[in-house]
């Protein structure tokens, strides 16, 4: 677990944010949009990253006013937010009449593991958790953000994700 | 064996190198922001309007007069060009329909003698047949019961000479002007400009009054261009010449006619009352500014004002001032160039249009519900899009069924149930191919499923859901460069809707099986769903790509599919801005579509219809006319309760409308509309297969089917593997 990360959402979005600027809310978010990037590559599986931040900053500059730090912090509000704009992202493109593509999976030929391919087989909250956490590089906090459940709950799921990912990644002789 | 403490480590370097390969985040797009807040609260330049003044507008004209698309000489346009005054007019008089792509005009004016037509707009370089980036532009005018109709079109010149491959055409927009001659002297006021607007050329009737103190006195008054329905904008002052709207000393009241009155100001303020219906304040710290939006029966109004000379509350009490004149008690009289005078007791002019669940049985707030998983998780991903009853009696669910991974083959399943808790599945396709299924209808004639095999465009029939044939087309080539979006049936058939090249296409077939093309002609554009009239007519809506933004289309259908009407001109879900109807439901004898609206810049960038969460909602009583349903709520703005989005699960319900979605609490419940436009949530959130719904998880229902007493809800539990489900609520 990152502490370092989560550490840093203890910092609370400025009061003003109901009342800033596009500028001004675009420098707020500045240090989260390499994880919402991140957690966008992730989850919308195949569709434009960019375009999911940028429709993921649209909708928060929108919905700016609701924004309560008391409630959650922002980088827990905006990864939410990003995770719900890939899902839709992914689903609209899911849904296109051209055949899907995956993407190239990670491979790791040196120690004869494939950590992408053995993740396809959690379960889908595992996966959620293990993506968040690790890849999209989340920290606890904000995963728990994302997947709407308790620090612990995400600790427990990711325990029980590296449990199952255990037989897929052990290396035999 | 690798010690199994490492498993985490392994992660770690994993994601670690993962993210080390990923290209920078993007930086905020400031202006997609700016345009997301203008596209939801402003038709088109209605606070530009207010509040930046001409240059403004023009500046706005030349960003979404870009080129047309696979036209290379079509110039896009600027504010900055030279003023150049295209002499060649329309021959004739009047009565010429349009031959080409319309383009918006800016101003229109009558001579003295009422009987020239003036018109100015923003155009391309004047016409020359060896300067391949001129356009030529001609227009008509017609007098057709009380109104003015004028269109400004572009005049095709197959000897204009070509840009050579590569070139472009610099993006200078010139201002131009046409006269058109009136056989008679038009006497009325009103000019609807077929590419979308409504001009006023004097004050117009049915203006609202306010009750203001008895300085402030009306100064000026004159038409806002650019909106769909009219706007009319009256500036009241102390001063004989008052400043700005919004500045010390002046008073801008907006009305909107049918309309919302597109009109907002800088950071909006929580949700206040105007004779206690809900409405909308801005403030500016800045400057002072105020704006109050509100409703006044069916039209928008708004004031602009500072507070230097209103308080919120005096502003608010203003107006509630506000009457239309049928609502004015005749004494005392009221002149249009004087204030008006108190009317102390008045009632408001009409009713709060506050939700109501009038009609809603209490039953479904208590159903108690139930989640079925199986067979709808799997190693495939697969999704519940559609519920309906076959003629067998059958509980039918649709669906994708994919893999997601890594093969890129998908299915179509059908799982069929009496009860709704055990289910059976029968795919349509083989293992390997690669089927979409974009929508299912079913009648008495069977089943039909419409999508692609293989990338091309394909029909499934089916008399019970269980055993499938693909359809024929004619002619046979019908297929070519196709995509179906949506089939709806009647009594008569099917109808299926689409695109094809270029085109929105529609087929009509009465069996199911044998489909043939209709409709003829039905210009640039996608259609995107269809529904029936009680009256077996059909509505198809979808997107006109014929003119440089792209409109909303909607057209109707005999119920046979031999007859398609569309008017020339929708001025509701017109403007500058692209309009995409994409879903359109049937209730209590008129209709509900859901648009998606966004910046035309956008979409270039985008090279092809963007998506995004700017939704607006239309109404229609006939699937002709559609008006724009309600400023508020409205979908997809911040205090809208209900999230919609093209995929959202509605049906008709008694005299209304019953959803099942998300609200801006993100828990997903059941909502109930009387009007498609207010609803109200139902009971406490839905706990999908026992949990409430993740965050993430949102808009993950797709389907709802109303079984008698019970309702059943279809669609994926969305996570990464997308495993589908059904819901079953029952008394």
């Amino acid at each position: 677990v990152d502490i370092t990360l989560d550490a840093n959402l203890v910092k609370q979005a400025p009061s003003g944010l109901a009342a800033a600027t596009p500028e001004e809310f675009g420098s707020e978010v500045g240090p989260y949009l390499g994880k919402m990037a991140n957690l966008a590559a992730r989850l919308a599986d195949g569709a434009d990253r960019d375009d999911v931040v940028q429709e993921a900053l649209t909708r928060a500059w929108l919905k700016r006013s609701e924004f309560d730090p008391a409630r959650g912090s922002l980088s827990g509000w905006l990864l939410a937010i990003t995770a719900d704009q890939a899902r839709k992202a992914r689903l609209r493109r899911l849904r296109r009449k051209v055949p899907y593509v995956a993407p190239r999976r990670e491979e790791s030929p040196d120690q004869r593991l494939d950590v992408e391919l053995a993740i396809h087989h959690l379960s889908p909250r595992q996966r959620l958790a293990v993506e968040c956490l690790y890849f999209a590089g989340l920290s606890v906090l904000e995963t728990a953000a994302v997947m709407r459940c308790s620090e612990g709950t995400v600790k427990s799921t990711l325990a029980d994700a590296r449990k199952a990912l255990r037989p897929r990644l052990e290396l035999r002789p | 064996v690798k010690p199994t403490d490492d498993i985490d480590q392994l992660l770690h370097e994993a994601g670690s190198r993962w993210r080390a390969r990923q290209p920078a985040a993007p930086e905020p797009d400031v202006a997609r922001m700016r345009r997301a807040a203008t596209t939801i609260s402003a038709v088109p330049l209605g606070r530009l309007l207010v509040g930046f003044g001409t240059a403004a507008v023009i500046l706005v004209l030349l960003i979404v007069s870009l080129p047309n698309r696979g036209d290379p000489a079509r110039p896009a346009t600027s504010p900055s060009g030279p003023l150049a005054t295209n002499a060649a007019l329309s021959p004739g008089p009047t009565q010429v329909a349009p031959k080409g792509p319309l383009t918006w005009f800016e101003t229109v004016r009558l001579s003295e003698d009422r009987r020239t037509v003036h018109l100015t707009f923003t155009g391309g370089a004047p016409y020359s047949a060896d300067n391949p980036c001129s356009v030529d532009y001609a227009a008509s005018a017609e007098v057709v019961g009380s109104v003015l109709e004028v269109a400004i079109w572009e005049v095709d010149h197959p000897d204009r000479a070509v840009l050579p491959p590569g070139a472009g055409c610099p993006a200078i927009g010139y201002a131009r002007e046409l006269d058109v001659q009136l056989p008679q002297p038009f006497t009325g006021y009103e000019v609807h400009d077929l590419a979308g607007y409504v001009h006023f050329l004097s004050r117009p009737d049915n203006l609202a009054q306010l009750q203001l103190p008895e300085e402030w006195l009306l100064r000026s008054e004159e038409t806002l261009s650019e909106s769909p329905t009219g706007r009319w904008r009256q500036t009241y002052s102390p001063h004989e010449d008052p400043p700005g709207g919004g500045r010390p000393g002046a008073l801008d009241f907006i009305q909107a006619f049918n309309a919302p009155a597109y009109v907002e100001g800088t950071f909006e303020q929580p949700a206040v009352e105007v004779n206690g219906s809900a409405a909308r304040l801005w403030t500016s710290p800045e400057d002072g500014e105020l704006v109050l939006v509100w409703r006044l029966g069916t039209d928008g109004l708004a004031l602009v004002a500072n507070e230097q000379d209103f308080s919120l509350d005096e502003l608010i009490a203003l107006a509630e001032t506000a009457r239309l004149p049928d609502a004015i008690d005749p004494e005392p009289s009221v002149s249009p160039d004087a204030s008006i005078s108190p009317q102390p007791s008045a009632s408001p002019a009409v009713p709060s249009a506050s939700p109501s669940s009038d009609g809603l049985p209490a039953h479904l707030a208590d159903l108690d519900w139930r989640t079925v998983t199986q067979p709808f998780t799997g190693p495939l991903g697969s999704q519940v899009l559609g519920l309906f009853r076959n003629e067998g009696g059958n509980i039918v669910a649709w669906g994708p069924e994919q893999e997601v991974g890594d093969g890129g083959y998908a299915m179509v399943s059908f799982w069929h149930s009496r009860d709704g808790d055990e289910w059976r599945e029968v795919k349509l396709g083989d293992w390997g191919q690669f089927i979409r299924a974009t929508d299912v209808a079913n009648s008495a004639a069977g089943v039909v499923a419409v999508g692609s095999l293989e990338d091309e465009a394909m029909i499934w029939w089916s008399p019970d859901a269980e055993s499938w044939q693909q359809a024929t087309v004619t002619p046979a080539s019908g297929w070519s460069r196709t995509s179906i979006a949506a089939v709806a049936a009647n009594e008569q058939g099917f109808l299926a809707v689409g695109r094809q090249r270029r085109s929105m296409a529609a087929w009509f077939s009465a069996d199911g099986r044998s489909w043939r093309q209709v409709g003829g002609d039905l210009g640039a554009g996608t259609l995107h769903d269809v529904t029936v009239l009680p009256d077996g007519r059909f509505v198809a809506v979808g997107v006109d790509e014929s003119r440089r933004d792209w409109d909303a289309a909607s057209w109707t259908a005999s119920a046979d599919g031999s007859e398609w009407r569309s008017r020339e001109s929708n001025r509701a879900v017109a403007g500058p801005n692209d309009e995409l109807l994409l879903r359109v439901w049937p209730y209590r004898g008129g209709l509900l579509a859901l648009a998606n609206h966004h910046d035309t810049e956008e979409r270039i960038s985008c090279q092809g219809p963007c998506i995004d969460d700017s939704w607006r909602l239309y109404t229609s009583t006939d699937g002709s006319r559609w008006q724009e349903a309600a400023e508020i709520p409205e979908a997809g703005r911040p205090n809208a309760p209900l999230e919609l989005w093209e995929y959202s699960a509605i049906v008709a319900w008694g005299e209304g409308l019953l959803a099942v979605g998300a609200g801006t609490d993100w828990q997903v419940r059941l909502w109930y509309s009387a009007d498609g436009v207010s609803w109200e949530p139902i009971g406490e959130q839905l706990l999908v297969n026992g949990e409430p719904a993740p965050g993430y998880q949102i808009d993950t229902i797709y389907a709802l089917l109303v079984d008698g007493e019970r309702l059943i809800v279809g669609g994926d539990l969305g996570d990464l593997d997308l495993d589908g489900f059904v819901m079953i609520g029952e008394p």
